[in-house]
């Protein structure tokens, strides 16, 4: 017998979600006069995680059957795949317009520094909240796989740098669609151009740039389309060019840097505000 | 020895293709079936703008598994390909524009995030051990660097006068 890879079934299941989604639809509701849409995006995402064998498997045992370990072990690699065709169509949104997107090559390059703002305001935190070394590992940069690379190279990932990488990891995996799929329409209400989140979607996994994008291209006018796909290609693929060198020579030294300037003195208010025991340094 | 190690190494780069390409041509068919569902699609057009998209995706595939400098992701690779083929001079631009105006852009990230969901069962174990305290910082990780990038464009694209 052949080993049973999980392809077919996750195939099955994926279609089965794509399709039940968009007979579901978008939802529109006021929640306190706000007006808030659920995309059909945001349903696939959920009934694909709710089919996991420690959710929904749980209560329905057939379930836990067809959607097994195996498939969820093979999802990724599927998703990998089917990032071709969406390349695609960023590609073809993006090569018509290569005279604008040089119209705002600045803007591009300049906003791939913005992927460094992730420690600005996360490393003091996590410093605060008392997660030592490991705020470092998990606040140097989104944490994708090249991210993971870099530290598990560097500090091995047991340390504790690496267990902070591993964390943000894991919870963008976890949350990191769904989570872009609403901040993308509040970037809009905030008061963001629709082509300045469409810049900021590159942000170094594929998965989540998809996310905001597409949530982005739903809430904005119908107008502005074509241009968000061919910023969002652009940044998409600068980042993917550029991201891990910047990760590696520039956000992850000055993410220690950074560390060793601020660390003592929130050890301080540390020690005073939560009357916690001073970190100890490895 | 080394001949032989070198010829198994292209035997399964080859194997490794062929997989993907399989995959990927189910993964032609669900979006194929999506577009039917949701916007009743012409099924000629549907039919082209597959095939053209398909073979561009080849391409990407191909490149993807025999150039490893620089070593990019598949995704980069496929929008590098159509991009550069729907330059204003390439002349099939218009031929592969065209051929994909039938395909919709959130139809075709669809599955994508299916896989993504369902994928996201293997990390929920591992997920159940995490300290709150790292989740709560992957969120604002998440938050600033995509409010940061825009930020920063906002102002570069007011400056320029683009917006």
């Amino acid at each position: 017998m052949k080993k049973r890879t999980g392809t077919v079934n996750c195939m099955i299941a994926a279609l089965v979600l794509c399709v039940l989604a968009e007979l579901i639809g978008p939802l529109k509701f006021k929640v306190a006069g706000v007006d808030v849409t659920i995309l059909t995006m945001i349903w696939v995402i959920i009934m694909g995680i709710l089919l996991s064998p420690m959710l929904l498997g749980k209560v329905i045992p057939p379930l836990k059957k067809f959607i097994s370990s195996a498939e969820i072990k093979r999802a990724p690699y599927l998703l990998s795949l089917t990032l071709y065709p969406l390349g695609i169509m960023f590609g073809i949104n993006a090569g018509p317009k290569i005279g604008i997107v040089l119209q705002a090559g600045p803007a591009l390059l300049l906003q791939e520094v913005g992927n460094m703002m992730t420690m600005l305001i996360a490393l003091p935190l996590g410093l605060l909240i008392g997660l030592g070394r490991s705020a470092v590992g998990g606040t140097f940069s989104l944490c994708r796989d090249t991210a993971l690379g870099i530290i598990g190279d560097k500090y091995g990932l047991e340390s504790r740098e690496g267990m902070g990488t591993l964390g943000t990891y894991i919870s963008g995996s976890v949350f990191g669609t769904l989570f872009y799929s609403f901040l993308a329409p509040l970037g809009l209400m905030i008061g963001f151009h629709p082509y300045a989140l469409a810049m900021a979607s590159g942000m170094g996994s594929a998965s989540m740039m998809n996310a905001a994008t597409t949530a982005l291209t739903s809430a904005a006018p119908a107008a502005f389309t074509e241009q968000i796909l061919a910023y969002s290609a652009t940044s998409g693929l600068l980042t993917a060019v550029t991201g891990i060198y910047v990760e590696m020579f520039v956000a992850l030294p000055l993410a220690n840097w950074y560390y060793r300037r601020i660390n003592p003195s929130i050890e301080k208010i540390r020690v005073k505000v939560f009357k916690a025991k001073p970190e100890k340094e490895d | 020895m080394a001949n032989t190690a070198q010829a198994e190494e292209k035997v399964s780069t080859l194997e490794n293709i062929i997989e993907q390409i399989k995959i990927v041509i189910v993964v032609y068919g669900i979006i194929a079936v999506i577009h039917l569902v949701s916007v009743r699609s012409n099924l000629m057009e549907l039919g082209k703008a597959t095939l053209v998209s398909f073979v561009l995706v080849v391409l990407s595939i191909l490149l993807k598994n025999f150039v490893k400098k620089p070593n990019l992701p598949g995704f980069a690779w496929s929008t590098l390909v159509a991009f550069a083929l729907t330059l204003p001079i390439s002349p099939v631009a218009d031929f592969i524009i065209n051929a994909l105006q039938a395909y919709s852009f959130g139809l075709v990230g669809i599955p994508l995030l299916a896989f993504a969901g369902i994928a996201v069962g293997e990390q929920l174990e591992v997920f159940k051990k995490l300290s709150w305290k790292i989740v709560l910082i992957s969120f604002v990780v998440m938050a600033s660097t995509y409010f940061g990038s825009a930020l920063i464009s906002n102002i570069v694209l007011a400056l320029n006068g683009m917006i």
